[in-house]
């Protein structure tokens, strides 16, 4: 709803007010009208009194009277007289004395015998209604005569027995109900339902209304809507049955109602007021803690921009806002550390604190710019891997620690500008000097680089493969400089040199042969013919017939250029592109001899494999999936590993090659004698062939040394079990040679070059027919 | 029906006859007690007689007035007795009648008034003391000489009247109007007479409404 803690605040502060005028407001309006009711009511019952307290001295007043009057001896003679002249006119007489309205005397049995006035009268209604009022003769009483309301009182006369009544009264007029209108302040009216009888203090009579009916239901319009005007209260006379009088005190409700709308008019205005002060006031409070606040987001803001200088500006803050904005300002300086901290740790090494490459780049990138001549020197450690495997990484890590120290010492002139880019390789970048001169210098750094270092008291001889490029020119980039170092640097470690000068045109070379990487991934994708295999046969001295080949792979691009199978092979070797060309090999080779076996030529093929291949998890899953796929048996072919292949990885190498011949394939140890097979190792190897390598064979005839090596292979290998291939035969000499030695086949351009499928088996016809 | 049982009916009439022969002027005794069975004093019974005292012979009856009461409260005089009013209070009264027969006044005297008031009429005469109208008093002035208040117990005795008898009962407390009296016939002896009576009403029926008393 409201979302901005201003608005929070004023909403807040507004409604607490307006509950309090509100509880106030009901609580006036509720305790007011208990006080208005509980004063009307004592106010009534004021009236109530009064009124009484007025009717019992009336009563006293008549009955005093009365009582003289009944007990004056005149009176009573004048009564004995019983001539009712007389006696009416002693009535006249003492009426007039007690100013009394009504004077009678009635005779024991209700009958009138004379009054001071004349006045209708029924004997019949008359003489009843006196029996009540003998009966009810302890007190006054209100009865109706001749259409008028009287209080009255009966006293009997006494001579000395009762002779006669006496009936005293005044009448009740509306000035009667006036009088007492002005000392109770409440309307008056006697009713005297039975007789029609009504005198009011109201000063006009309602019309269309009776009395009672008037001051029971007339209303008045006030803002609470229709509210009666009078709260009544009617008061039982003492009267006779039949005649029942009454009077309605009617108190007048219009003042209070008038006082009660004051009130509330006034409690309305009060709170409308109440209101707005109270929005001025929380507004004020509220800008005062939304000001600071929203000075804190613009500076946070600015720390996000970087600006940690930014300052809080502001006057006169509670001590809350305060230590806020001193959290801030810490906060922007503990930022503004870590991050010149985290800078600094991308762009340093943080084991000898050197640039890291992309810094290193970023440097001589501004060096680019400035136009500055230089020398780049690579430097790698030698055989770091074997100090780390050996005395542990602590001490590989303190060699390194060392080295730097040493090339930033060597380099100190050059503005720290050195890097550490790999594992065990260091940039380092010397000032430009003439070619002689940056030659001695590179000179002197390796030989400082290569005095011994004591590390943790143990003497330590580092040997290192240092690559300069000298930066002659703005024409090459700093990333093709640093490139250029590292080939230099790679070619020294190639070539077991300490020092390699970078050479023109080593870059382009570099640069071709990973363009060649490229082009065989993309030819092994196409598979269009670039890459194909041609198969070299190999004679079975015993049978005298061809029926195996060596296959071996071939490529032409599509101009038409060779690339030589060592160039590529060494390439997806380093490149690890090996896997799938290997896997194209197995099953281009093996969907071959599945061909021929079709055509009815039964021919074991050898398939060239590296070390890498051999590790692949999933090399033996796909020659037997292409094994099953072509339905061909696994002893049609032969795997065939050199003696370097074989060494590494040894265990799991013998594992996975013991593997392979579960499908039936054999294993042939390439290039065997000129490599690093103990003959103790030979023996623990899973291979069913060795092949001689060529270099024995070549010139077999002329060399009675290869004679005995060849000879005595042979034989040894025929002891252990295996079956012996020499390679390289060139003369008919050579393979007479290799009959008398018994060895089990000869392979070589004497029978014939690789040949692709269709040649050879086009060869293998003429040399069957021949044969 | 049997000759014998003839014959003792007609004795049995026949020994009737004679002992209402034989209780011919003979005393007769009776209570005179109110509706609750309560003895009433001062019922006036009287006998018809057509025999009249001489008014010479007749003495003057006394009414006295002591500690403000007519003592007796019921006096029975012959016609054209005279009754003295004497006063035995040491404070004055002022007795009066409006008896229309006999109206009379004897202003504020002590000890005895000039001379004694002399009643004609029978009937019965009220008497009030104007100064104090706790006073009342009766004068029963009789028809005949054979009248007779009942005593304290309410007890009355006729002397020589023959069963059934026929008398009239009077008492100033009567429900019936006081100018009537009630006639009685007694035709055994050792019944009670009984009537209706009430007593006055005080004369301060307002005086819890005066504030103080006037009498």
């Amino acid at each position: 709803m409201i979302n901005s803690l201003r608005g929070r605040i004023i909403a807040l502060c507004v409604s607490l007010v307006l509950l309090t005028s509100l509880v106030s407001l009901v609580s006036s309006w509720w305790s007011a009208n208990r006080f208005n009711d509980q004063k009307l009511l004592e106010d009534i019952n004021v009236a109530e009194n009064v009124f009484k307290q007025y009717l019992s001295a009336k009563e006293s007043l008549l009955l005093t009277a009365a009582k003289v009057l009944t007990a004056d001896f005149g009176f009573k003679q004048a009564v004995a007289t019983q001539d009712a002249d007389t006696i009416s006119s002693v009535l006249n007489n003492h009426s007039r004395r007690i100013n009394a309205d009504v004077m009678m005397l009635i005779d024991l049995s209700g009958q009138l015998i004379s009054a001071n006035t004349d006045f209708n009268h029924t004997p019949s209604e008359f003489t009843p209604l006196m029996n009540q009022l003998m009966v009810n003769a302890d007190q006054s009483n209100f009865i109706v005569l001749d259409k008028t309301l009287y209080q009255v009182i009966l006293l009997p006369v006494r001579a000395p027995r009762t002779v006669a009544y006496s009936l005293v009264g005044f009448e009740i007029t509306d000035l009667v109900a006036e009088e007492l209108k002005n000392l109770t302040t409440m309307d008056v009216s006697f009713i005297g339902e039975d007789d029609g009888v009504v005198e009011t203090s109201l000063a006009e009579q309602p019309k269309n209304n009776s009395v009672l009916a008037h001051f029971n239901t007339q209303t008045t319009q006030r803002i609470f809507g229709e509210k009666p005007v009078y709260r009544n209260r009617l008061v039982q006379l003492p009267s006779l049955p039949g005649h029942l009088v009454s009077v309605l005190l009617s108190a007048d409700l219009t003042h209070s109602y008038r006082e009660f709308e004051q009130l509330f008019f006034t409690i309305i205005i009060l709170a409308a007021i109440t209101v707005v002060i109270g929005v001025l006031t929380s507004g004020i409070l509220a800008k005062n803690l939304t000001t600071p606040l929203s000075k804190l987001t613009s500076l946070a803001q600015q720390f996000a921009l970087g600006n940690y200088k930014a300052e809080f500006v502001g006057n006169k803050q509670s001590t809350e806002i305060i230590t806020l904005v001193d959290a801030f300002n810490n906060m922007g300086n503990d930022i503004k550390e870590r991050e010149r901290q985290i800078s600094f740790q991308a762009s340093h090494d943080s084991l000898t604190g050197f640039l890291t490459r992309s810094a290193m780049l970023e440097a001589m990138e501004s060096l680019f710019e400035e136009g500055a001549e230089y020398t780049l020197v690579a430097i790698d450690i030698r055989g770091l891997r074997h100090i780390n495997d050996k005395l542990g990484p602590r001490i590989g890590d303190d060699c390194l620690k060392a080295v730097a120290q040493r090339i930033a010492e060597f380099a100190a002139h050059s503005k720290g500008m050195n890097a550490r880019i790999g594992g065990d390789e260091f940039l380092t970048i010397l000032p430009a000097r003439d070619t002689g001169q940056f030659k001695d210098a590179v000179m002197k750094m390796l030989a400082q680089l290569q005095a011994g270092y004591l590390i943790q008291s143990l003497n330590i001889t580092l040997r290192f493969s240092v690559g300069v490029v000298h930066c002659f020119s703005q024409s090459v980039s700093p990333e093709d400089l640093m490139r250029r170092a590292l080939i230099a640097v790679d070619t020294a470690s190639c070539e077991h040199k300490a020092i390699h000068y970078y050479q023109e045109g080593e870059d382009e070379e570099h640069l071709e042969r990973l363009a060649i990487i490229d082009e065989l991934k993309q030819a092994l994708l196409d598979d269009d013919g670039q890459l194909f295999m041609t198969y070299q046969p190999k004679l079975n001295i015993k049978t005298q017939r061809i029926d195996k080949v060596e296959s071996l792979i071939r490529w032409q691009r599509k101009d038409g250029q060779w690339v030589s199978p060592e160039l590529f092979i060494d390439l997806a070797e380093q490149s690890g592109v090996i896997v799938e060309l290997t896997s194209w090999v197995v099953k281009t080779v093996v969907s071959q001899v599945a061909q021929w076996q079709q055509q009815g030529i039964t021919m074991q093929a050898a398939i060239n494999v590296s070390a890498q291949d051999i590790a692949y998890p999933h090399f033996y899953s796909h020659l037997a999936k292409q094994l099953e796929q072509h339905n061909l048996s696994g002893h049609l072919i032969t795997i065939e590993l050199t003696e370097r292949d074989m060494i590494e990885n040894e265990e799991q190498g013998i594992k996975a090659l013991e593997n392979l011949k579960t499908l039936g394939v054999k294993i042939s140890l390439d290039d065997y004698g000129v490599g690093q097979t103990s003959l103790g190792r030979l023996k623990l190897l899973p291979i069913d062939e060795l092949k001689l390598d060529k270099c024995f064979i070549l010139q077999l005839d002329q060399s009675k040394q290869d004679q005995f090596i060849v000879e005595s292979t042979v034989n040894l290998g025929h002891q252990l079990g295996f079956s012996v291939v020499a390679e390289g035969v060139e003369n008919k000499p050579s393979l007479d040679l290799l009959i008398d030695m018994k060895c089990d086949y000869a392979q070589g351009y004497y029978l014939s070059r690789p040949l692709k499928s269709e040649q050879f088996l086009q060869w293998l016809e003429v040399y069957n027919e021949a044969s | 029906m049997s000759i014998f049982a003839h014959c003792a009916r007609a004795v049995c009439g026949l020994a009737i006859f004679f002992s209402s022969i034989n209780l011919f002027a003979a005393d007769l005794s009776f209570v005179v007690r109110d509706q609750s069975g309560e003895p009433l004093a001062n019922a006036v019974i009287e006998l018809e007689s057509s025999a009249h005292s001489s008014p010479q012979s007749l003495p003057v009856a006394i009414m006295d007035q002591v500690d403000k009461q007519f003592s007796p409260s019921v006096l029975v005089i012959q016609p054209g007795q005279s009754v003295d009013f004497p006063n035995s209070d040491n404070i004055r009264h002022h007795v009066y009648s409006f008896k229309h027969s006999k109206v009379f006044d004897i202003k504020l005297y002590s000890d005895r008034p000039e001379q004694p008031e002399r009643f004609e009429d029978p009937g019965v005469v009220v008497l009030g003391c104007n100064i104090h109208d706790s006073m009342v008093g009766y004068i029963y002035v009789a028809n005949s000489n054979k009248v007779i208040k009942t005593n304290a117990d309410g007890k009355v005795t006729l002397n020589g009247v023959t069963l059934p008898t026929t008398f009239t009962v009077w008492h100033p407390n009567q429900l019936t109007p006081l100018t009537k009296k009630q006639s009685v016939t007694l035709s055994e002896q050792g019944k009670d007479v009984s009537i209706n009576v009430q007593e006055p009403a005080p004369r301060n029926t307002f005086g819890e409404m005066f504030k103080g008393n006037n009498d």
